[in-house]
C-alpha cells in the first residue's frame, strides 16, 4: 500500500520534471526565456480562476426535522397575554345619571367638570325631542356600513348642514369620534409622504401617523419656531419633497395640554413650505369663534385653507361620532379609502338626528357661547390661583388644565397626587374634576394634569364651588409637599 | 377556497382589462386637457395619488348607484329605499324626495332589533330621558354611568366570561385592542380573510404578522410550527407571544370558522385565541351564543372574545369579553378606554334590553322565536338558491350567504335589476374582495317572513337567469331519491373513523323510527330529532331487540345531534363518483371526512361499478350542525346488501322527506364538486 503510494509520488515527480525539462521549457518567445516557472505560473493563475469561479462555501443548508421542530415547539414558553398589574386601575365614578352640569355620584348631586358638554346640550329638551322623534321612526342602530344600505338620510343631512355651517364644500360622517382621525390620516398619507405633527396630539392622531406609515416628524408642543425650523430642515434637506405630500398635523385646542394652536402662524409656515394642513378641531368646534365655527374663526383664517377638519362630535355638539370637512374631493376620496367609514357600521341614526339638532340650537341661541366663553374666563382666572398648581391653558380654551407646578419627576407620583386632589374635591366638596390618564401607549410626554370641561351650563356658583374646593384641598394635598 | 370557472376567468379578465385600458384612455385625454390649463397645485403634490383614485374615478363612479343607495326607514324587512338621479353619467347622484319600499337583503339586522320594538323601544326612550344621547367623556373619566357597569355584566354573563369592556365602536374596539396586547417580538397569526379593522389593529401593534390561508386549521398549524421553530426575525429569538385571529362567521363568505380545530391547534402550540364574533353572536347558536354555542366549544378555550352590537342587536358598539385579569389589564390602559366618548346610554339600553329578549327575560319566549325563525329562513333561503343553480358560498345556519358573480359587468346588472323589482341586496367588490371574486350578498333576518323570502327568491331567480348567473348545472340525474335511516347490524370499525357513526338498529326498530318519523314529520318541518327521543322510540317498541344508539359525534360533546340519514340511490351515478380523488367513497363537504377505508375501498368501488348504490349520508344534527367541521352534510358508500331490504321502507319515507329538501341540493352541488377537478377544496 504504502509502496504503492510511493511509486505514485515519484512518477508524479518524474512527470514534472519532465515537463519542465521539455526543450518547450526553454523556448524563447519574443526574447523572453520561457522558464519552467511560467508553467508553475500559469497553473496557478488557472487554479485561482478556478476558485474565484467557485460561489463561496455554504454549508448544505438543512431543514429542520420534524422531530426537531416539534422539540422547539414543546420547548417554547410565551409569556402570559398581558403583564400582571401590581395595581388596581383607577376605578372611575359611577354616575347615576345624565352627565350634565350637575349629575349624581353616589346619591349626591355633584358639580360636573369632566363631561365636554361645552354648550350644556346634555338633557336638552330639543335634543331629546329629536332624539325619541328619530329613534321612533330610525329605530337605535343603522345596521349597517355606509356602503350597504347603512346610509340613513339623517347622516346626509347632517352632512349637508355641517358643511354649510362651516362654509365648506361637502363634509363626512364618521360613526366614532375616536375613529375620524386614524381613519383620515392613513387615507391620504402613504408610505414615503411627510408629516410633521405636534409632539402633545392625541393618541387617536398618533395611531392614525403610525398607521399611514409615513415618514413623522414630531416639532415642539405648540412651539411655531420649533415648527419652522422642522419644515425647514425637511424642505432643504430632501430633494424630492416636491413630490411628496406633506401634511402639518395639529390640534385647535390640545386635549393634552388645554392649548390653542397659533393658526395664523402655521397657515403662513404652510403656505411658505407649501404643507397641507389637517386639524383636528373637537375641541374647539363649537367653543371658538364669534358662531361657534372652531378655530377658524377665531383666528381669522378662511377655512380652504385649511384641507382637512375633522372634529368629534362627542363634545360640543353632545352626540357621538365624528366629521371630517374640506373639498369635494378630499371628502369623496374618504368615502371609499378611509377604514373606519368604510368597514364600520353608520352612526346611529338618532345621533346624527341629535347633532343636527344641536347645531341648530347653537345657531338660534348665541347667548349658550357667551356664557360659555365667560365661564372659561371666570374658571381660568380663578384658578390661576391654585398653590402649588400651574395652568398650561389657553386663557379661552374650554379646557382648564393644571399641571404640577413642581413635579415630583415621575408621572406616575405626580399622577397620584393629583388623583388624590380629584378625589378629596369630589368626596369632600361634590365637584367632579377628572385627572388626565394615560395609556401606555401614549407617546404623548406633556405632564400630565387636572383637566376641567368648562360649559354654558355651570353657574358662577359652580364655578366658585369648583375653585374654592380646588384651592382648599390642593393647598393641603400639596402643602406637605414642599 | 373558491374555484373560477375557466371561462369565467377569462371574460372577468377581460371585462376588467377592458374597463382599464378606456380608463387609461380618458385619463390621457384628461391629462391633455389639465396640461393646456394652468397649474393648479402650485407646488403641492396632488393629494390623491394617480393610481390611488382610478379605480375610484373610472370604475367605481360607474357603478356607484348601486352602493350607498340612502334610505330613510329603519333598516327592518321591509325599507324605504330613496330614489337617486344623476346629470352627469353617474358622477354626483341626488337624492329625489320619492322613495320605494323594498325588501331589505342588505342589512345585518339578523334579530330582527333594527326597528322599533315592544319591549326595547320603551326603555330605550326612557334611558334617553334619563341620561341623555351622550355623555360627552371617556369612561375612565365621566362617562360611566350605572348603565355601562350593567351592560358589561349582561355582556359578561351572554357570552359566558368571567368579565368584559364595551366601547363605542366595534371597529375600534379591534384596532384599539391589539396594541394593547401585543408589540414587538411578538406574533399575530391572522385568517387571510380577516375584517379590516383587525388588520389594521395588527398594523397599528407593531407586532408580526402573519397570514394563513383562510380558515383552514392544518395550514395554521404548519404556520405556527415553522414560526416557533424560526423565531421572529433576523435575531430568531423566540416569540414572547402568538395570538391567532379568527371571526366567527365570515362577512363576506358567509363561512362559520371551523373553531374546533382551530382552538385545538393553538392550545397545542401554546397560542393565544382572539375570536372576532362580529357577526355571530346573537345570529347563531340555540341561545344566540354564537359559534361558540353553535359549534360545541367551551369559551373558556378563548381567550379573548370580541364582538360588535351593530349586527344581532341592532345598536352600536363592541366588546370584549376575557378574564377578570385581561378586562382590568385593558381598563388600565386600553387607549379605547382612556381615550374614546363611551357608548352612547340609548344605545347600551338597547343593547341590554335585546340580550333580556334573547335570553327570554323580557318575560316572553320573542327571543328563541327570533332565534329559531333567523335559522329556519336562513336555511331555506340558502337551500333553494342552491337548488336554483346559483353559486352560493358559505355554511348552514349562517345566515349570510354571497352568491357568486365574478364579471364586473353583472355587479350593477344585478343590483340594478333586483331594486327593479323593490329587493334590495348588497353587491360587494373590489377592495372589499378579490378582484376577481365579486359577489352579491344577502343577509336574512329572523323578521323576514316566509312569503317575504319567497318573493326574494322569485326576483332573484328571475334576475338570475336574466344576468346570467346560475352557475352551476345539474349534471346527471338522480333517478329515485330514498330515504334511510341507515341500518346496519354492525360497522366494521375500519369504515367509521372519527366515530362518525350512524345509528345502528335493528331492522324492526327502523320501522318504527321511520313510522314515528312520518307522524311527527307531517306537522315539524323540520325533522330534527333528538337521541334521547330516537331511543325512546325505539327501545319502547321493541324490548326484546333493544337498539344500540351512538351519537354521531361523541367526540365533541356538546353536539348531541342525531343524524337524520338519508340515502340517495343513484342510478347514473358512475362517472361522477370516480372523480373523487381519495380511494375511499366516502366524503362530506368539508373534506376532511375523505378518509381512507382501504380494507372496504375495494369492495365499495366494485358496488360502485356495478352500479348497485351509493348511499349518501346527510347529517342535521340537534342544532344544526352535522359535525363540528363545518361539515353539513356528508356521504358514504354503503355495502352491498346494505340498502335491500329497505327499499320499501326509503320510499315510504320519501314523501316526508321530500319537502326538507335542504339536503337534496347540498348533495348534488358537492357531488358536481367532487365530480370537478377544478372545483376540488
Ligand atoms: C368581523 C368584524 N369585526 C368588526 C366589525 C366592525 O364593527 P362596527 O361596524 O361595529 O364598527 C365588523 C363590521 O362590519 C366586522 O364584520
Ligand atoms: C357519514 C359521514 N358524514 C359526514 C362526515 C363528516 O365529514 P367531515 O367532518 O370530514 O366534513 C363523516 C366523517 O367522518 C362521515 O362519516
Amino acid at each position: 500500500m504504502a509502496e504503492a503510494f510511493m511509486n505514485f509520488v515519484n512518477t508524479t515527480l518524474d512527470w514534472v520534471t519532465g515537463a519542465l525539462d521539455m526543450p518547450s521549457a526553454r523556448a524563447q518567445v519574443f526574447g523572453f526565456q520561457i522558464g519552467g516557472h511560467l508553467f508553475i505560473e500559469v497553473f496557478l493563475l488557472v487554479v485561482i480562476l478556478f476558485l474565484l469561479s467557485q460561489k463561496s462555501y455554504k454549508p448544505p443548508k438543512r431543514p429542520l426535522t420534524n422531530k426537531e421542530i416539534d422539540e422547539l415547539c414543546d420547548e417554547w414558553v410565551p409569556e402570559p397575554l398581558i403583564p400582571s398589574l401590581n395595581e388596581e386601575p383607577y376605578a372611575p365614578p359611577v354616575l347615576e345619571s345624565a352627565a350634565g352640569p350637575h349629575t349624581v355620584i353616589n346619591g349626591k348631586e355633584v358639580v360636573n367638570f369632566s363631561s365636554a358638554n361645552y354648550l350644556g346640550l346634555i338633557g336638552h329638551k330639543k335634543l331629546l325631542d329629536s332624539c325619541s322623534s328619530a329613534l321612533d321612526k330610525y329605530g337605535v342602530g343603522s345596521c349597517g356600513p355606509r356602503g350597504f344600505y347603512g346610509t340613513i338620510d339623517v347622516h346626509l343631512d347632517f352632512e349637508a348642514r355641517i358643511a354649510k355651517f362651516l362654509g365648506t364644500p361637502d363634509s363626512i360622517l364618521y360613526p366614532f369620534g375616536f375613529s375620524t382621525m386614524f381613519s383620515a390620516i392613513p387615507a391620504f398619507s402613504k408610505k414615503g409622504d411627510i408629516i410633521v405633527a405636534d409632539e402633545g396630539v392625541h393618541w387617536a392622531i398618533q395611531n392614525g401617523l403610525y398607521l399611514s406609515r409615513s415618514t413623522v416628524v414630531y416639532f415642539k408642543h405648540n412651539d411655531m419656531k420649533s415648527l419652522r425650523e422642522t419644515l425647514e430642515n425637511i424642505t432643504s434637506k430632501n430633494k424630492r419633497v416636491d413630490k411628496l405630500r406633506r401634511y402639518i398635523v395639529v390640534e385647535a385646542v390640545y386635549q393634552n395640554s388645554g392649548q390653542i394652536a397659533p393658526l395664523d402662524e402655521i397657515i403662513k409656515l404652510k403656505e411658505k413650505y407649501k404643507f397641507r394642513v389637517l386639524l383636528d378641531e373637537s375641541n374647539s368646534f363649537g367653543v371658538l369663534g364669534k358662531s361657534g365655527r372652531g378655530l377658524t374663526e377665531y383666528s381669522g383664517v378662511p377655512i380652504e385653507k385649511l384641507d382637512i377638519v375633522t372634529a368629534d362630535m362627542g363634545h360640543a355638539l353632545a352626540a357621538e361620532g365624528g366629521f371630517c370637512t374640506g373639498s369635494t374631493r378630499v371628502i369623496d376620496h374618504q368615502r371609499l379609502s378611509s377604514s373606519g367609514y368604510v368597514f364600520s357600521a353608520s352612526l346611529p341614526p338618532y345621533l346624527a338626528s341629535a347633532a343636527i339638532t344641536a347645531i341648530d340650537i347653537l345657531e338660534e341661541n348665541p347667548e349658550l357661547l357667551s356664557k360659555l366663553k365667560n365661564n372659561i374666563s371666570v374658571l381660568w382666572k380663578e384658578l390661576s390661583k391654585v398653590p402649588g398648581l400651574k395652568i398650561t391653558s389657553n386663557k379661552e380654551s374650554p379646557i382648564v388644565y393644571l399641571r404640577l407646578e413642581k413635579s415630583t419627576g415621575s408621572q406616575k407620583d405626580d399622577l397620584c397626587l393629583l388623583e388624590k386632589i380629584a378625589q378629596r374635591v369630589l368626596e369632600e366638596d361634590s365637584v367632579f374634576v377628572v385627572v388626565s390618564h394615560r395609556s401606555t401607549l401614549d407617546k404623548c410626554r406633556l405632564p400630565v394634569g387636572i383637566r376641567l370641561f368648562v360649559s354654558a351650563g355651570h353657574s358662577e356658583y359652580d364655578l366658585r364651588r369648583a375653585s374654592e374646593s380646588l384651592k382648599r384641598v390642593s393647598e393641603q394635598v400639596l402643602g406637605g409637599h414642599d | 377556497m373558491i374555484a373560477i370557472p375557466y371561462l369565467t376567468a377569462l371574460t372577468t379578465y377581460f371585462s376588467y382589462g377592458l374597463l382599464f385600458a378606456f380608463g387609461q384612455f380618458r385619463d390621457f385625454f384628461r391629462k391633455l386637457i389639465d396640461w393646456s390649463k394652468a397649474n393648479t397645485l402650485q407646488g403641492y403634490a396632488p393629494i390623491c395619488l394617480g393610481l390611488e383614485d382610478f379605480y375610484i374615478r373610472r370604475l367605481y363612479l360607474r357603478i356607484q348607484d348601486c352602493f350607498g343607495r340612502p334610505i330613510s326607514s329603519a333598516p327592518d324587512a321591509w325599507f324605504d329605499v330613496v330614489e337617486r338621479y344623476s346629470n352627469d353619467n353617474n358622477k354626483t347622484l341626488k337624492r329625489t324626495t320619492k322613495v320605494s319600499r323594498c325588501l331589505n337583503l342588505g342589512s345585518y339586522n339578523y334579530l330582527g332589533f333594527a326597528a322599533a320594538d315592544e319591549y326595547c323601544t320603551p326603555r330605550v326612550i326612557e334611558t334617553l330621558k334619563k341620561y341623555s344621547p351622550s355623555t360627552c367623556s371617556s369612561r375612565v373619566d365621566g362617562g360611566t354611568t350605572v348603565l355601562h357597569n350593567e351592560l358589561e355584566k349582561y355582556v359578561a354573563s351572554f357570552v359566558r366570561k368571567p368579565a368584559a369592556i364595551v366601547f363605542g365602536m366595534g371597529y375600534v374596539t379591534n384596532s384599539a385592542i391589539l396594541p394593547v396586547l401585543m408589540g414587538k417580538g411578538c406574533l399575530i397569526i391572522s385568517d387571510s380573510l380577516n375584517h379590516n379593522s383587525i388588520v389594521n389593529g395588527a398594523r397599528g401593534s407593531g407586532a408580526t404578522i402573519r397570514v394563513f390561508q383562510h380558515n383552514i386549521p392544518s395550514h395554521l398549524e404548519e404556520v405556527l410550527r415553522e414560526q416557533i421553530a424560526d423565531g421572529q426575525p433576523r435575531t430568531h429569538r423566540p416569540w414572547k407571544k402568538i395570538i391567532v385571529i379568527v371571526e366567527g362567521i365570515y362577512s363576506m363568505e358567509g363561512e362559520l370558522c371551523k373553531l374546533p380545530e382551530i382552538i385545538a391547534v393553538c392550545k397545542k402550540y401554546k397560542a393565544y385565541t382572539y375570536l372576532d364574533e362580529a357577526h355571530s353572536i346573537g345570529a347563531v347558536g340555540k341561545t344566540g351564543r354564537g359559534v361558540c354555542e353553535l359549534l360545541g366549544v367551551d369559551t373558556a378555550d378563548i381567550d379573548i372574545m370580541m364582538g360588535t352590537f351593530t349586527k344581532s342587536f341592532g345598536s352600536c358598539g363592541g366588546y370584549i369579553a376575557g378574564s377578570e385579569d385581561l378586562i382590568k389589564y385593558l381598563k388600565y390602559t386600553c387607549p379605547a378606554h382612556l381615550y374614546a366618548t363611551s357608548v352612547s346610554p340609548p344605545a347600551a339600553q338597547q343593547i341590554i334590553s335585546s340580550i333580556r329578549v334573547i335570553l327570554g327575560e323580557d318575560g316572553s319566549n320573542r327571543g328563541a322565536q327570533k332565534l329559531a325563525k333567523i335559522r329556519e329562513n336562513s336555511n331555506f333561503f340558502r337551500s333553494e338558491l342552491q337548488k336554483m343553480g346559483f353559486e352560493v358560498l358559505g355554511d348552514n345556519d349562517s345566515p349570510v350567504m354571497p352568491i357568486m358573480l365574478y364579471n364586473p359587468a353583472k355587479i350593477p346588472a344585478f343590483s340594478r335589476e333586483c331594486l327593479k323589482h323593490n329587493v334590495a341586496v348588497v353587491t360587494v367588490a373590489f377592495p372589499a374582495t378579490p378582484l376577481l371574486l365579486a359577489r352579491a350578498r344577502i343577509c336574512i333576518s329572523a323578521s323576514h317572513s316566509r312569503e317575504d323570502l319567497v318573493k326574494a327568491l322569485q326576483v332573484i331567480s328571475k334576475v338570475g337567469d336574466l344576468v346570467g348567473i346560475k352557475m352551476l348545472k345539474i349534471v346527471g340525474v338522480i333517478e329515485s331519491i330514498c330515504v334511510w335511516i341507515v341500518i346496519v347490524k354492525s360497522c366494521p370499525s375500519s369504515t367509521r373513523p372519527r366515530a362518525s357513526t350512524p345509528m345502528v338498529f335493528e331492522d324492526q326498530a327502523a320501522k318504527v323510527v321511520v313510522q314515528k318519523l312520518r307522524e311527527e314529520g307531517e306537522e315539524n318541518r323540520r325533522l330534527v330529532i333528538s337521541e334521547v327521543i330516537l331511543n325512546e322510540w325505539i327501545n319502547g317498541s321493541s324490548k326484546q331487540n333493544p337498539a344500540k344508539v351512538v351519537t354521531y359525534q361523541p367526540i365533541y360533546e356538546g353536539i348531541k345531534g342525531l343524524q337524520i340519514v338519508r340515502v340517495i340511490m343513484k342510478q347514473t351515478q358512475k362517472t361522477q363518483l370516480h372523480g373523487v380523488k381519495k380511494k375511499s367513497f366516502m366524503g362530506s363537504q368539508s373534506g376532511s371526512g375523505l378518509v381512507d377505508m382501504d380494507k372496504d375501498s375495494r369492495t365499495i368501488r366494485e358496488q360502485q361499478v356495478s352500479l348497485e348504490r351509493d348511499v349518501l349520508v346527510s347529517p342535521e344534527g340537534e342544532n344544526g350542525v352535522g359535525d363540528p367541521h363545518g361539515a353539513r352534510a356528508g356521504w358514504t358508500v354503503g355495502k352491498k346488501g346494505f340498502a335491500a331490504g329497505v327499499k320499501e321502507q326509503c320510499r315510504q319515507v320519501e314523501a316526508l322527506f321530500r319537502r326538507n329538501s335542504l339536503c337534496l341540493a347540498m348533495m348534488e352541488r358537492k357531488l358536481r364538486l367532487r365530480s370537478e377537478p377544478t372545483h376540488s377544496r
